[in-house]
């Protein structure tokens, strides 16, 4: 099947290959089915994930280690229930990615990851309750005194 | 919107399988117990709020933005 991609133009894509999302991206509730889009030119550690039928939204991502190397949430039985999981394996973790104008704060979305089962073809995004994530984890150190560093993850006393 | 009023460990139940139970009320802080379907996610609005703002703004991606990014990466 063929559809609109931000990035490429129009793409062919598998049937299969299209994830339902059992629980939406946030923010773009009618949207239930995406695609991950692999650029062949430029192999590294960014991909997409594009809606399908609609050229937008389509999202930058990662695969959570490759960014952030100690990224280990604890996802519930209850969160991961819709993806029927067989084995922990099957479980594919991505993160949203955002570049900025200035791409040097380029940061990932810790606190609300992507996981997917690609073999039943079903994904969601999935909010932590925990504070260790953050929603805008820089991923690349910034300057100190820097704007960068007085964000929304800031904490009051 | 529909206003009620609750004591400590008092309930509301909400359509099929929603109860809120106020567990705790200490100062201006009341603590609220949430039992909901697991199909039913439960978030604290202003981490809801962040997360919509931090998706749209994915969204709003430059395309020779991320082309800066895949050659600073490499």
């Amino acid at each position: 099947m063929q559809i609109e991609t931000k990035a490429f133009g129009i793409v062919d894509i598998n049937e299969e290959d299209v994830l339902k999302f059992t629980g939406p991206i946030l923010g773009f509730e009618d949207i239930h089915e995406y695609v991950v889009l692999h650029d062949q030119s430029k192999p590294g550690s960014f991909f997409w994930l594009q809606a399908v039928g609609h050229k937008e939204p389509a999202f930058v991502v990662a695969e959570a280690t490759s960014l952030v190397a100690d990224y280990k949430p604890n996802f519930s039985e209850d969160e991961l229930a819709s993806l029927e999981l067989e084995n922990s394996e099957e479980l594919k973790t991505l993160l949203i990615v955002r570049i900025p104008e200035n791409v040097k704060e380029i940061s990932a979305n810790l606190k609300a990851p992507v996981v997917l089962n690609a073999k039943k073809g079903v994904a969601k995004q999935i909010v932590l309750n925990d504070d260790r994530f953050q929603v805008r984890h820089y991923l690349i150190p910034q300057e100190a005194g820097g704007e960068a560093n007085v964000g929304a993850d800031a904490k009051r006393g | 919107m529909l206003v009620l009023t609750r004591r400590e460990g008092e309930s509301i139940v909400i359509g099929e399988g929603i109860e809120i139970t106020i567990v705790e009320i200490k100062g201006d802080r009341i603590r609220l117990g949430i039992a909901a379907p697991k199909d039913v996610p439960v978030w604290r609005k202003e981490v809801y709020l962040d997360i919509v703002a931090s998706n749209k703004d994915a969204n709003e991606i430059d395309l020779d933005a991320l082309i800066e990014v895949q050659k600073m990466m490499k």
